[in-house]
């Protein structure tokens, strides 16, 4: 039984081959019919583009399967090659080091026209539908350095109201748009009374209510939290009534100016 | 067009510096860029190089600026009334 | 933007690249970014610039910069919610070609010239033919502006030729409001979307248009509400991805659904029998036809709507009968809270009026009015056509507070308020937009009968339809003049003679009123570059110019300059740029203002109370306390300081003078242009959530221009195959006027259906209205941007 399996197995493997490709192309022939003409290199050199630039790989044009049957799966192993391997477990996530802030605080930067404006999109985007966004943003990821960080204020639900793509590839090129505008820098990190004592949050915490989106797990290294298991942040990290403020003028005046010495 | 790119040394006084930058914000012809606490880099667009220089004797005249280093100046360009389309 | 300016932004980037970079070396530990405390910068409130939403946003300022945009928290409108738009509003202070100093074109070139010689060219031209200048204006003047303007025009020229571009934007709304409730605007306000258990979109994309207001409604979705969104449209968009139902109607045919919806609810008897009995009035069309009509009954109203069973609406409308029961069965329950709403679909259409009307009718008809959620909402996209054009009335037929050039009463009113000597203000309407530009665009000796045409705030080379006709004529008429004021260069500087450079947004102080009836204040908060000024001030100085040359009009009927503004009895020259802020003028001119707007129960509150409020809505009375209280719902007595105790409801500026609102009955009629052999494809034009207007600010924010680079045409799949259009391909859409080169998009961020085209009309470079039609509504004058026959092709090789 055994001396004969090898020719019989392959034999049946080469059937379901056939089946298999069979299938796939009547699946195929039916798809494209229903789409409209998509031209092919201007579709995969996007991708690339995409995948060697950017942290996500846009998914397969239905029509581009027929002619690079394997490439998303190709892409993403190249990118999985060059993922470097996690540094720690979930449960002993790497130190934020004052050495890494900076790069992250930059990368952060790079996205934002200003401290506290919202950030671009880095990948592209379902044009039509805000509830992809959640699929990946609802949660969050980490998978080695590819990140997806999770939405710090889930009650909005229409991503796209304020998300815009760094720049819409299907629209063509885009030359760069100059501006004067020079906006309000990242704060940095906060203000410690002493070495060793707890950071004030050197940010307003409107719409950044869920601190572990870029402070847990899945933040960039350099702004996770060393301690992501504690729930209660704001137990030992304070707000700023001055930068909160900056939403609200109306504050009463009299009152604030005794507590913090500081009329507004 | 005569353009060059500037470093303005502001006065250490720093009661000084909101009003300075204020003035040199509205200055015709400069662009403000980045900033450290005294120095702030520009870019200065004048017709000609002497229109330029002026301008360069006149910023280091202004209260407020203690010193003007350029770095970077473009003399090629056409010295065409350009107007917008 | 020429290879010139190119060029020259290029070497200013390369010169303040090399500066920055010789800073960080040579002092890399003192850069002022992450590290640095964010407490230098002052923040303030103001509503934001773009659209008629009116959200407030808090302004960071810094060395007499905008530096940052947070959403403010304590606005009732947004709730701390802004949309991309409004998070980059600050960036459109910042492009780089900002208008600068007046610019006057000698030999085909704008030059630069004073601001003295500026006031004396345009003072010189209206001198010589005040009868023969026009105003130009806009729903982004801030109300000041408007007012001013207004005053200028009608009280000083005796000249009624202003009119705005809000005429192509809201014009039929005001005209529906009108013809039902005898009173422009609605009579809910945003807060019916927290309240709605339905919400109907009558060919309107809020997801992209109004997002604040739409995440108002799907973010109830997340605290568990449930709340169904009906989308009627003649594509697929953003919003629809949100909605249970997309009803998918031919253009033009949403008034044979309307009037499907109204059948059934007669045949059915589910009509609210007693609202109608205590609060409505039947209409129908006239002959010859005017906007009050005549008077109906209602068994000649049911009788017109027999033909609309919903068969017959389905073989017109191409929607489903089962759909338009369903929509009949939403109307029948009165346990349910509906709201429609509606902005440019059913407004920029050649029966705007009548659409309008006929959905005010089925709210009224079912008694989905006057309880909050129940509510015929229209929203605009200025954020101040509310304000400025519609209580300032900066139009070619109007006065401030509701009142008429045609009708004596008035016009006495408004003269004895402007202390003017009788009979100043000409009894005659102005032309109205399309008319105003026709005119402009005529030869002198053809009839042409305006020469000098003052454009501010707004950009109609772009905008107007069938801009071959009605705007792109001026280039070869040597005496025609036009004076543009803006912050950019744009599709109408192309044209203009003389060029006025602008204060934007928070470089100046102002007042919005947005689509809800709120009024809001803002100060100025940084300086305007260069020689820019305020709008305000420019029209205050030439009209000083004249009063200065002994113009008369230029005197009120005690020899007193119209905008004399007095400190402690002495007279402050705001005429001149270096006193203009000595006094807060916009405080002078409102308060002035402030006495129309209680000519028709639109009462606002005194300037300072603005200033401490994220806006209110008028009817502000005030109360006996001494406080001032906004209205959130008009003609409801639980609400409304106007209604009279007992009354419930009540129609106070009803047309019949009973209290009644009216119920119109208008027929579905064909449009004036169908798609044919010739032309197969229905053309829409339209916006996207990135852009505003016409791009003049947007396009120069660098987050939003990347995310929209340029103009495209949706096409459905089926047709561009074919067409052999393939994604990115460049394609011809070509109609009678005019034809536009662009980029096909498909399955892109809308999907129309076959047979039609959308083409947004952000894009300077790429004028959809060269393809347009002028054809408007006959009482609005507005015309139709949504509807028009084009072909398609693909771009030939060449």
């Amino acid at each position: 039984m055994n001396s004969a399996q090898p020719p019989n197995f392959s034999a049946h493997r080469f059937l379901h081959l056939v089946c298999a490709v069979a299938i796939g192309a009547a699946g195929i022939g039916y798809v494209v019919g229903l789409r409209q003409p998509i031209r092919i290199e201007r579709h995969t050199s996007l991708v690339e583009a995409a995948a060697t630039a950017h942290d996500a790989i846009p998914a397969t044009h239905y029509a581009a399967i027929t002619e690079a049957p394997d490439w998303p799966n190709r892409a993403f192993a190249t990118r999985v090659a060059k993922l470097p391997a996690p540094t720690a477990s979930p449960d002993a996530p790497p130190v934020a080091d004052v050495a890494q802030r900076g790069p992250a605080v930059d990368a952060r930067a790079s996205r934002r026209a200003y401290a506290g404006a919202p950030p671009t999109i880095p990948h592209a985007v379902d044009a039509r539908s805000a509830a992809a966004c959640m699929s990946c943003h609802g949660d969050g990821f980490v998978l080695g350095s590819v990140r997806a960080p999770k939405i710090p204020h889930a009650a909005y639900a229409n991503c796209t109201q304020c998300h815009v793509e760094s720049s819409t590839s299907a629209l063509g090129p885009v030359a760069p748009i100059a501006s004067s505008f020079a906006g309000l820098a990242s704060p940095g990190s906060g203000e410690r009374a002493w070495n060793g004592a707890p950071p004030t949050i050197p940010h307003a915490t409107w719409m950044r209510s869920d601190c572990l989106s870029c402070h847990g797990a899945g933040g960039a290294v350099g702004l996770r939290s060393t301690h992501p298991w504690r729930q209660n942040c704001l137990q030992c990290h304070a707000s700023s009534w001055q930068l909160e403020r900056r939403a609200s003028t109306d504050a009463s005046p009299s009152f604030w100016s005794d507590v913090a010495g500081d009329p507004p | 067009m005569h353009c060059s790119g500037l470093i303005l040394t502001l006065d250490p006084d720093a009661s000084l510096r909101a009003a300075t930058v204020a003035r040199l914000a509205r200055w015709p012809g400069l662009t403000l860029g980045e900033r450290t606490e005294r120095r702030i880099a520009a870019a200065l667009e004048a017709e000609h190089a002497s229109a330029a220089l002026d301008a360069l004797e006149a910023l280091r005249a202004t209260p407020g600026v203690v010193h003007v280093d350029v770095v970077f100046a473009e003399v090629s360009a056409p010295c065409a009334a350009e107007q917008f389309p | 933007m020429s290879p010139t300016t190119d060029r020259r932004e290029f070497l200013r980037a390369s010169a303040l690249a090399a500066a920055a970079a010789t800073l960080h070396g040579s002092a890399p530990s003192a850069v002022a970014g992450p590290g640095a405390p964010a407490g230098d910068v002052t923040w303030d409130k103001a509503p934001c610039r773009f659209c008629g939403t009116g959200c407030h946003v808090q302004v960071g300022v810094r060395d007499d910069k905008v530096v940052a945009i947070a959403g403010d928290v304590d606005a009732d409108v947004n709730k701390g919610l802004l949309c991309v738009k409004g998070y980059h509003v600050g960036l459109a202070l910042y492009g780089p070609d900002r208008l600068t100093r007046p610019l006057l074109r000698r030999d085909g070139e704008l030059q630069p010239i004073s601001w003295d010689e500026a006031l004396d060219v345009i003072a010189d031209r209206i001198a010589a033919r005040p009868e023969r200048f026009a105003f130009y204006g806009s729903g982004q003047w801030t109300v000041p502006e408007g007012y001013a303007a207004q005053k200028f025009m009608k009280g000083g020229l005796a000249n009624n030729h202003i009119d705005p571009n809000a005429r192509l934007c809201m014009a039929s709304a005001v005209t529906g409001f009108l013809g039902t409730y005898g009173v422009d605007e609605p009579a809910g306000c945003y807060q019916d979307l927290d309240e709605c258990d339905v919400l109907i979109l009558w060919g309107n994309n809020p997801a992209e248009m109004h997002p604040v207001l739409f995440s108002r409604v799907i973010d109830r979705r997340s605290r568990g509400d449930d709340v169904m969104l009906i989308d009627i449209g003649t594509r697929r968009t953003r919003s629809t991805e949100f909605a249970q139902r997309f009803l998918n109607f031919k253009p033009h045919t949403d008034l044979a659904i309307a009037n499907g919806i109204a059948h059934l609810l007669i045949e059915r008897k589910t009509y609210d029998a007693q609202f109608v009995a205590d609060h409505c009035a039947f209409r129908a069309m006239s002959d010859p036809p005017e906007l009050n009509g005549r008077a109906s009954t209602f068994e000649e109203y049911a009788k017109s709507l027999e033909p609309y069973t919903p068969e017959y609406v389905e073989s017109v409308s191409g929607v489903p009968a089962d759909e338009i029961r369903f929509l009949a069965d939403l109307f029948g329950d009165r346990k349910l809270r509906i709201t429609s709403l509606w902005c440019m679909g059913m407004n920029q259409h050649t029966a705007g009026t009548a659409i309008n009307e006929l959905v005010h009718g089925i709210h009224l008809l079912s008694g989905h009015f006057g309880r909050p959620g129940d509510a015929p909402t229209s929203l605009t996209g200025q954020p101040s056509a509310c304000g400025t054009v519609r209580e300032v009335g900066t139009l070619a037929h109007a006065l401030p507070g509701g009142r008429l050039v045609a009708n004596e009463e008035h016009r006495k009113e408004c003269e004895a308020l402007w202390n003017l000597p009788p009979a100043r203000i000409h009894p005659k309407p102005g032309y109205h937009t399309v008319l105003m530009w026709e005119k402009f665009c005529t030869p002198s000796d053809q009839g042409g009968d305006i020469d000098t045409l003052w454009v501010q705030v707004t950009n109609p080379g772009q905008t107007l339809p069938n801009l071959h006709k009605l705007f792109d004529r001026k280039a070869g008429l040597k005496d025609k003049f036009l004076i543009v004021s803006d912050v950019y260069p744009t599709a109408t500087t192309r044209l203009a003679d003389l060029v006025l450079p602008s204060a934007l947004w928070v470089e100046k102080n102002g007042i919005y009123g947005n689509s809800e009836r709120r009024t809001q204040q803002w100060f100025r908060m940084v300086s305007p570059p260069g020689e820019a000024r305020d709008d305000c001030w420019q029209t205050i100085a030439v009209a000083r110019r004249l009063f200065d040359r002994g113009f008369p009009g230029m005197k009120d009927k005690d020899g007193r300059f119209l905008f004399e503004v007095k400190r402690d009895g002495v007279e402050v020259p705001i005429h001149e740029w270096a006193h203009y802020y000595d006094v807060n003028v916009d405080e002078h001119l409102f308060e002035e203002y402030r006495a129309f707007t209680r000519k028709k129960h639109k009462d606002l509150a005194p300037y300072s109370e603005y200033v401490k409020a994220r806006g209110l809505r008028w009817p502000v009375v005030q109360q006996a306390d001494g406080s001032w209280r906004e209205t959130r719902y008009r003609f409801a007595e639980f609400d409304d300081p106007y209604v009279a105790k007992g009354k419930g409801i009540q129609f106070y500026h009803s047309v019949t003078k009973d209290d009644r609102a009216q119920i119109w009955f208008h027929p579905y009629r064909d449009p004036p242009e169908k798609p044919d052999a010739e032309y197969p494809f229905w053309l829409c034009t339209g916006r996207v959530l990135e852009h505003w207007h016409t791009g003049t600010m947007t396009r120069r924010i660098p987050q939003l221009a990347r995310a929209v680079p340029r103009a495209y045409a949706e096409l459905h799949a089926d047709d561009a195959r074919e067409l052999g259009i393939a994604n990115g391909d460049s394609i011809v859409v070509e109609s009678r006027r005019g034809r536009i080169e662009l980029a096909a998009w498909i399955d892109g961020r809308g999907q129309p259906p076959r047979g039609s085209v959308f083409i947004p009309f952000f894009d300077e470079m790429r004028l959809v209205n060269e393809v347009t039609l002028d054809a408007h509504d006959p009482f609005s004058k507005q015309p139709d941007y949504k509807k028009c026959a084009v072909r398609v092709a693909k771009r030939s090789a060449e």
